[in-house]
């Protein structure tokens, strides 16, 4: 089995240059849309239940 | 538990953990053992993401805390979507920039080896600690409910989840997940559509959230602060009950899950490499995202509907007339004579309070609208106090309140599902509960090897070995995490409700983790002194802050990031400037 590499060095660079953020910006904003509307969707269900005892 | 349903959860568990074992021929080299190769599909490590967060805690912690205090706990995931977006930005290209096989790896490259060996170490602190509380949750299903010994119940557990990460690592653990994912949605939603065929034959559905809300369980966003006072009291202004409520102490409203959840979603899903390890496990950049915004749709619709459960399950209890004491150890007690005669009286006036909340609720039901001045429904909403008080004071009469007080809130889940889901669905739901606890304690187990192999043994004690020796130490070390595992769990076994235990643990060391990302991130000019450096005192900072201040936890994680970012940045303008350069592109 030969050995393995030094692994004191830190791994060399993978051959991956990231996409350019708009092509994924898009998404990012229908998932942050998605998320606004269901968090405006719990707070209309919470508030539409919730019971306020006259003073 | 019937002859059935113990066929068809050992029947499972037996599944899973083949599923787990035959993927151990891809793990020939350390890639395989940590990374998968780098082949799984995204959906599958997006599923595994989610499995390894829903532990057994998720089903026995949340449906029990909606029971007890309402739906308020969702607030805490509104943070988690942005936060798998600002991961998408960011960290998968800093972790896919390298052939990484931890997260802190990345670390060396621009602190040096120092930062990250103290930030492995941080994780393998704060993930050994937590690793205990997410074991024993699932024994509780065991030790309490079947009168199994607590430590069979996590022997089963610990056994099951190392022998298969043991063989086949990562890859195990992630299809064994995908699994777990599996049998977790049929097993809720059978409860659901069971709970719901028991309820509605007496109210209406939107009767019945009516009357759930009334009793103050569909209270899931508080807008609305308690307080705007934003100075924090401290810990001796608490003691002596001078000073006021400021808006740190608040745990659940929208303010603290957006940006407290934000800070606790970024550390745990970026720098926890219990979950930080699937950002390595598949084929591109590309497929890395996908696998981490899986979460951010699907995650707070998911606890919403776990949360749920728990509701209906009280709602359930409210017409069939629910247990006073839920934790089987509790009931025993109450036979005893040195209890029964003070039980017995309590016992009488919860049966006749939970007889009244019945009838008040039902004759609500027959209303055909319900106002706010309705005296009906004040003497209900009054019913469904003393109920809940009543409770409490039955709990305090074995001893120390402020421990006995929260030990029941584990029990209820379990308890409804024994008494009352048919054969077949207990047998799916508790194979559930133990797969979730599987599944979790497999990835942490898993992601705690590499850690100890990856950063500190092949970094430090033995350079230079052959791919063989590694995956040997690697195997060892899973099983040596197994065998602890257990152990912990026996020791940290405690009370109180156990999903807030966890993320408390995890509060308390990964904002910090967080902050030295983010310094690396952010801060260019800093080096192997600011990160380091910079780390400690953020720790520091939090557990000050842990000593001092009244703060509820998930603050701390938004502490610790800004600590960790300011350190570092003071520390960096000290640095050399040919040493900030050099690392900087390193």
């Amino acid at each position: 089995m030969p050995s393995a590499p030094p692994p004191s060095a830190p791994p060399p660079p993978v051959v991956e240059p990231p996409p350019p953020l708009g092509s994924w910006a898009r998404f990012y904003l229908l998932v942050a849309v998605i998320h606004v509307v269901v968090v405006a969707l719990l707070i209309a269900f919470s508030s539409a239940y919730r019971v306020t005892e006259p003073r | 538990m019937r002859t059935i349903d113990w066929i068809v959860c050992i029947g499972f568990l037996v599944y899973m953990v083949w599923t787990g074992l035959r993927r151990g021929r891809e793990a020939k080299s350390l890639e395989g053992y940590y990374a998968g190769n780098r082949r799984i599909p995204w959906w599958a490590a997006g599923l595994s993401v989610m499995g390894t967060q829903i532990s057994a805690i998720t089903i026995l912690g949340l449906t029990s805390q909606a029971h007890e205090s309402g739906m308020g706990f969702v607030q805490t995931y509104f943070g988690l979507p942005f936060a798998m977006i600002v991961l998408s930005i960011f960290m998968v290209p800093m972790y896919r920039s390298r052939m990484l096989l931890t997260a802190y790896e990345y670390l060396e490259g621009r602190f040096g080896p120092a930062t990250r060996a103290i930030a492995s170490i941080i994780f393998l602190v704060s993930r050994c600690l937590a690793i205990g509380v997410s074991l024993y949750t699932a024994s509780v299903v065991l030790s309490a409910m079947l009168g199994l010994p607590p430590w069979s119940a996590i022997a089963i557990i610990a056994t099951l989840a190392t022998l298969y990460t043991v063989v086949a690592g990562i890859v195990g653990v992630v299809w064994t997940d995908v699994r777990q994912m599996a049998i977790i949605g049929i097993g809720l939603i059978a409860t659901l559509a069971i709970l719901l065929h028991d309820l509605l034959p007496h109210f209406g559905f939107g009767r019945l959230l009516e009357l759930a809300g009334a009793a103050d369980k569909l209270d899931a966003v508080s807008v609305q602060p308690e307080s705007t006072a934003f100075v924090p009291r401290t810990l001796a202004e608490v003691a002596t009950g001078s000073g006021t409520q400021s808006f740190w102490e608040q745990k659940y409203n929208l303010w603290a899950g957006l940006f407290g959840g934000l800070f606790l979603h970024m550390a745990y899903f970026g720098c926890d490499f219990s979950q930080a390890q699937r950002m390595l496990t598949s084929s591109t950049m590309h497929e890395s995202r996908l696998a981490l915004l899986l979460s951010a749709f699907a995650k707070v619709p998911m606890q919403a509907c776990i949360l749920f459960i728990g509701v209906l399950i009280w709602m359930f209890y409210a017409v069939d007339g629910g247990p006073m004491l839920f934790r089987p150890h509790h009931v025993a007690l109450a036979q005893q004579p040195e209890y029964a005669p003070r039980i017995a009286e309590i016992q009488q006036r919860y049966d006749a309070a939970a007889m009244r909340r019945r009838e008040l609720m039902l004759e609500l039901a027959t209303l055909p609208t319900i106002s706010a001045d309705n005296p009906q429904l004040a003497a209900y909403r009054s019913a469904v106090r003393e109920v809940a008080t009543l409770r409490v004071e039955a709990r305090r009469t074995f001893g120390d309140p402020s421990k006995e007080a929260g030990q029941d809130v584990n029990y209820i889940f379990c308890r409804y599902a024994f008494d009352h889901l048919p054969p077949v669905v207990l047998g799916l739901v508790i194979a559930a509960i133990f797969a979730a606890a599987i599944a979790s304690s497999a990835a942490e187990i898993n992601a705690l090897s590499a850690a100890t192999i990856v950063d500190l043994y092949r970094r430090w004690f033995a350079r230079r070995r052959d791919e063989r020796h590694y995956l040997v130490a690697g195997r060892v070390a899973t099983f040596v995490w197994g065998a602890f595992a257990a152990v912990s769990a026996s020791v940290f076994a405690g009370g109180g409700s156990v999903i807030e235990t966890i993320n408390m643990i995890g509060s308390f060391f990964y904002g910090s983790l967080l902050g030295i990302f983010a310094l690396a991130a952010l801060v260019r000019r800093a080096s192997a002194w600011a990160g380091a450096i910079g780390l400690l005192l953020g720790m520091a900072t939090v557990f000050t802050v842990h000593n001092t201040l009244k703060v509820e936890f998930l603050w701390y994680n938004v502490i610790g990031c800004i600590a960790v970012l300011a350190f570092g940045w003071l520390v960096s303008w000290f640095e050399p400037r040919r040493a900030a350069a050099a690392t900087a592109t390193g």
